[in-house]
């Protein structure tokens, strides 16, 4: 499904007549809404994940993963030189060795100090051992020609309708719209939910650091009924 | 995330055709609450941490971190860890904390009236360096067009916390039901986020 389908898909569902020169909603908005439905959607789930590497530099513990891979959402696994990293935390770094950010051989461990600070323990001696192979989840690439399609399973694409019609009544319609919000808001969530149920059996089989959060009847529920 | 952006769509979600022709906000009402949406997001959330390397004086007990920061992560001198504590902690640990000198410092602790200060102890004999890695507080300047290498999550958070901000206080073009809407939707965003990156320390 490619980007203009949506966009009248989305235009439909909130009766937005796309033949009108001056309409309310525009397609700048109609595109921004099915964009963060992906965004929304692939953060949610965490359905898409790629390799890439990251340069940790010479005797540095620390390296801003987000400067070389900007669309990471959260590293499922890290190797250097083929060999998996251990995940730790800081603190559990600092339990480990009370000068670890000043020992230099080959990474063993790695943390997360944010969603862009990673650490590795021991700190690479040299350029050579820091050289990491992030296999991480990552955001869906923004739809920006008409004729993109969205790279999420297939079987999503017809939610992202659902999603992005819900985000537009809330940030543009409001008042007597959000009743409809609601539903689409439930429909979206739930696709999402048998998603991170599909993603979660994977990434336990796969033995990833990270997996997606329950999104549970009772997490979507209690969303869904701040909008009563 | 490129703030102008935000603020552009923003600006249409309120009706308006562009940031020069919106009814009850002008331009810098909406940077101003893209900046409380970052700040509240990366408060909440671990999005944002970086790192500062401090030249330290022997003898030096009272120093200063940088202003845009949330919190303090991990403190290391000469790249030995230092040990986080209370005042209680070092009052119970030497009456004399305060003036005490050693080779090297192997605590820390976070000024109680304003964490912008903290202390080494022991105070250093020698000069050193300290690195501190702090969860740092992004902020953007409306003249500022430059991107902001930032985690994706951010800009959702800080797009729908801005509607809810201009909704909450725009007067007679305000939705206080889109406020809401928005509000759930952060809600949601924010407490993923905690589960992948950690929340407030």
């Amino acid at each position: 499904v490619t980007l203009a389908t949506l966009r009248d898909r989305v235009a439909k569902r909130i009766d937005e007549d796309v033949s009108q020169a001056n309409r309310y909603i525009s397609d700048v908005d109609l595109n921004a809404s099915i964009n963060f439905a992906l965004s929304l959607y692939s953060y949610l789930t965490l359905c898409l994940e790629t390799t890439a590497n990251v340069q940790v530099s010479s005797q540095t513990a620390y390296v801003n993963i987000l400067t070389t891979i900007p669309d990471c959402i959260v590293p499922l696994r890290v190797t250097q030189g083929g060999r998996r990293l251990f995940r730790e935390s800081i603190q559990g770094l600092s339990s480990r060795h009370n000068a670890w950010s000043g020992e230099y051989y080959i990474p063993e461990f790695y943390a997360m100090a944010s969603a862009d600070l990673l650490a590795v323990y021991p700190a690479p001696a040299s350029a050579s051992v820091g050289l990491l192979s992030l296999t991480y989840a990552r955001f869906a690439p923004v739809l920006a020609l008409d004729s993109d399609e969205p790279i999420i399973p297939l079987e999503a694409h017809e939610v992202l309708v659902d999603g992005a019609a819900a985000f537009i009544r809330i940030v543009k319609l409001g008042g007597q719209y959000m009743d409809d919000a609601n539903d689409e808001i439930r429909i979206f969530l739930d696709a999402c939910a048998l998603r991170v149920n599909f993603v979660r059996t994977q990434s336990k089989t796969s033995r990833y650091d990270v997996s997606p959060p329950d999104l549970g009847k009772a997490v979507i529920a209690k969303l869904l009924e701040s909008y009563k | 995330m490129i703030a102008a952006s935000i603020v552009g769509r923003v600006a249409s979600y309120l009706h308006a055709a562009s940031v020069s022709t919106m009814g009850g906000w002008t331009e810098a009402d909406l940077y101003n609450y893209l900046n409380l949406s970052l700040r509240r997001a990366c408060r909440e959330v671990a999005f944002q941490a970086t790192t500062i390397s401090i030249s330290v004086i022997a003898g030096a007990t009272v120093l200063s971190l940088p202003n845009a920061r949330e919190s303090v992560i991990d403190m290391n001198w000469n790249k030995q860890f230092l040990l986080p504590c209370t005042v209680s902690d070092l009052d119970a640990l030497d009456d004399l904390w305060q003036v005490a000198t050693g080779v090297e410092p192997s605590r820390y602790v976070l000024e109680q009236q304003g964490t912008k200060i903290f202390r080494i102890y022991p105070s250093p004999s020698v000069d050193g360096t300290l690195e501190v890695v702090y969860r740092a507080r992004p902020l953007i300047e409306q003249t500022n067009a430059t991107t902001l290498v930032i985690n994706q999550a951010v800009d959702m958070m800080a797009e729908l916390e801005a509607v809810a901000l201009a909704n909450n206080k725009g007067g007679q073009y305000a939705m206080s039901e889109s406020a809401d809407g928005a509000n759930r939707l952060i809600e949601l965003i924010s407490t993923v986020s905690k589960a992948y990156y950690g929340g407030a320390v």
